[in-house]
Order: C-alpha cells, then sequence, then structure tokens
C-alpha cells in the first residue's frame, strides 16, 4: 500500500488502523514502510482518509510481493485454494468434510499472530523441525504452496523475506503421535523466530467426550477453555 | 472479543462471547447453497447478533452494514460470521437452523462448558473441537 504524497494532508487518522505499525508520520504528510507492509488492505478500507490518498499501487500484485496480500487480506482468494482466507476450512466444514477422522488429530500453527506478524522465512525453524518427524504438510494449505519441497519443509527461497499478518501451517497425525509431535513443537518453539499460535483438532467420542485435553494435560499442556465446537448442522453429516 | 478461537485475559471474561460462523464445505455443498446462507442470515438477524461481519460488503454491523443489501449480495461461497453475547439467543438460533434443516456447517466459539449445554439444549451432537494450544516464540 502507498499514500499519495501530493494528496496526503498528513492528519494521521490512518495511522491507529495499521496492526503493523507500518504508518509513519512526517511533518507534512504520512508515508508507509514498504518493507513493513503485509498488504492486510485495513488502512484502505477502514480508516476513511478525508482525501482518499492511500491506494494499492500495481507493483502490490508482482511477485514475490503479490504473496503478501493473498495471506494477510482475508478478503483476497488464494489461487491455489480458491478459499478466501488464509487456511483451510479446517474444524468449519468438518461434518461434511471429515478432514479429520476418528483416530486422528489435525495440527495448525499460525504465525505471526496476535499482531506481529511474519516474514515467510521465518516459519522454516518449525516446518523443518515437522518435515524431520515425517509430517505431510496439508495440500490445500496456500503455505505448503510456497515451500520448496514439502518434504523438507524448506521455503523457496524468493517468497522468504515477505512479510505477512499471518501464516498457518496445518497438517493430520495419527492419534497415536500426540505425545511426540507436540513435545518436538514445545521444544521447537524457543527457537522459533516469530510468535505463533498453536491449535489442535479433535472428534468428540460417541459418548460426547474428549479424551485428549486428559492427554494434552499430562505431557503439561494446557487447553484454553474457550473451544470452536463443529456442531454437527452440516449436511450430509460424515460420521466417519 | 480477541479471536475467533485464541482468547486473552481470564476465562470470566468471555463467559458469555460466542462467535457463530457458517458456511458451506467447498466442492461438497456450496453449489446453489446461497438461498440456504441468506436464511442463515436472515434468522439471526431477527435474533439480534451484537455484531456481524461480511466478506462481501467489507462491513459490519458497528459499521452501518445494512441487513438487506447483505442478503441481497450473499452468494455460495459468502460464510456468515457473527458474535452474540446472550447465550438464549445462539440457543434460539442453532434451534431454528436445525429445523428448518439449513444443513450449512455452523460452528460456535465459546467456553466448552457453555457450548455443550447450549448442544444439549438444543438436541444436537458436537461433532469436532478445535482447542486452543496457546502461544510461542519471540517477536524479536
Ligand atoms: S496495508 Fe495493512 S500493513 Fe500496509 S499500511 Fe495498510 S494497514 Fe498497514
Ligand atoms: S488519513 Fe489520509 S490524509 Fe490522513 S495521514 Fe492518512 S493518508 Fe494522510
Amino acid at each position: 500500500m502507498k499514500i499519495r504524497q501530493e494528496l496526503c494532508v498528513g492528519c494521521g487518522q490512518c495511522l491507529p488502523y495499521c496492526p503493523m505499525g507500518a504508518i509513519e508520520r512526517g511533518k507534512d504528510t504520512s508515508r508507509i514502510n514498504w518493507d513493513e507492509c503485509v498488504e492486510c488492505g485495513i488502512c484502505i478500507r477502514q480508516s476513511k482518509c478525508p482525501v482518499k490518498a492511500i491506494y494499492e499501487p500495481p507493483e502490490t500484485m508482482e511477485w514475490p510481493r503479490s504473496v503478501r496480500k493473498v495471506f494477510s487480506d482475508p478478503t483476497s482468494k488464494h489461487e491455489n485454494t480458491g478459499v478466501r482466507g488464509r487456511g483451510t476450512e479446517e474444524v468449519k466444514t468438518n461434518d461434511v468434510t471429515a478432514r479429520f477422522k476418528r483416530g486422528f488429530f489435525g495440527i495448525a500453527l499460525e504465525f505471526g499472530r496476535p499482531g506481529v506478524g511474519t516474514r515467510l522465512g521465518d516459519v522454516e525453524v518449525i516446518t523443518k523441525a515437522l518435515a524431520e518427524e515425517g509430517i505431510q504438510f496439508e495440500a490445500a494449505n496456500p503455505l505448503t504452496f510456497l515451500m520448496e519441497d514439502a518434504r523438507t519443509g524448506i521455503i523457496k527461497e524468493d517468497v522468504r523475506n515477505e512479510k505477512v499478518l499471518s501464516a498457518i501451517v496445518e497438517f493430520v497425525i495419527p492419534q497415536e503421535n500426540l505425545e511426540e509431535i507436540c513435545t518436538k513443537i514445545f521444544e521447537t518453539a524457543s527457537k522459533a523466530k516469530c510468535i505463533f499460535s498453536w491449535a489442535l483438532i479433535s472428534r468428540f467420542e460417541p459418548d460426547g467426550t474428549l479424551p485428549v485435553v486428559e492427554r494434552l494435560e499430562k505431557i503439561g499442556i494446557k487447553p484454553s477453555k474457550n473451544m470452536k465446537i463443529n456442531v454437527g448442522l452440516g449436511r450430509p453429516l460424515k460420521e466417519e | 472479543m480477541t479471536h475467533s478461537l485464541h482468547r486473552i485475559g481470564s476465562e470470566d471474561t468471555f463467559q458469555d462471547d460466542y462467535v457463530l460462523i457458517s458456511r458451506p464445505a467447498m466442492g461438497i455443498n456450496h453449489v446453489g447453497c446461497a438461498p440456504r446462507v441468506k436464511r442463515t442470515l436472515e434468522i439471526i438477524f431477527e435474533e439480534g447478533p451484537t455484531n456481524l461481519g461480511s466478506l462481501t460488503t467489507q462491513e459490519n454491523l458497528t459499521m452501518g452494514l445494512d441487513p438487506q443489501e447483505l442478503i441481497a449480495k450473499t452468494e455460495d461461497n459468502s460464510p456468515v460470521m457473527c458474535c452474540f453475547h446472550e447465550r438464549e439467543k445462539v440457543v434460539k438460533v442453532l434451534k431454528r437452523l436445525k429445523e428448518e434443516e439449513i444443513g450449512l456447517s455452523v460452528i460456535v466459539s465459546g467456553p466448552i462448558d457453555n457450548v455443550q449445554s447450549i448442544c444439549k439444549e438444543v438436541g444436537l451432537k458436537p461433532h469436532s473441537a478445535n482447542l486452543s494450544l496457546g502461544f510461542h516464540g519471540s517477536a524479536r
């Protein structure tokens, strides 16, 4: 994103809207730090610039810069998934897709949130460690598409320095590998150069319980009481 | 509200804070589902959400989103995203979606005990859960 210097009146109204703090206020006008801007589009959509000085220059959509927008602006579509947003539909449609079946768990690591963003190359500390464990990354996830080789977890050279609001790593593990993989993530987390949040997707047991909570607590991981529940209203329903 | 899954702060600060998302599964039941998405929106608007955001019009209720305009613009792949601060409203919305057999997937994010009791009251069997395991790493 850029600000037309000839129009900007330096009012500063757009500054608080930028989640990256990338808008800098000068003596008479404001400017966007091109390297720090993740192209999330919040400034142009929300800040109601009184003189409409904020604009998206054509360079925004040139490779490799173009990946910033697809990973940061939820209104843009990922070309390889056709889905708006940064990841798959994960738990949201699991009652219909059965992406996460009984006997397996889904794991999602979201880099860059809350609020700091990430360079795509920085997620490699974790993706390489996971690849060593034999993890197969979700093919429909846009980050997997930017790996040199999904078997090594290495991110393509030309996109490594691109900064994005968030990037999600998704994969499925067999139930029996839970402790091993979670411990590995826990250990590798200390080496991560950026912030990440992590989440686990599990089916409810037929009796309505979630035994995974107890298993996680045994290895020192305490899931939040706040959970995202697929209430099973989707049709056709998949029970597997 | 901080995020539809990850919350910051003590549990009592989000006791009655529910995020409701409804959407079709792309490639499975999305073709021709716009009328069902519209009906979902109508039910939600009738019950009165605290807020509702739209990727289609890029607005939300607090910014002045017009429900009728949004419903008119709804397409097969338009997800429904809103939040409620009243348990009863969530119960009513889910009951109506179930009775009318809308058939789109619905997730409710909130304290697990509350969501399970809501599902019990509505007569729903929760299918899957997404659990937040917290934050790691460094901000440099
Ligand atoms: S596009 Fe996003 S990151 Fe870039 S200046 Fe605007 S608000 Fe900040
Ligand atoms: S809101 Fe517009 S005029 Fe004001 S500082 Fe930002 S770009 Fe400049």
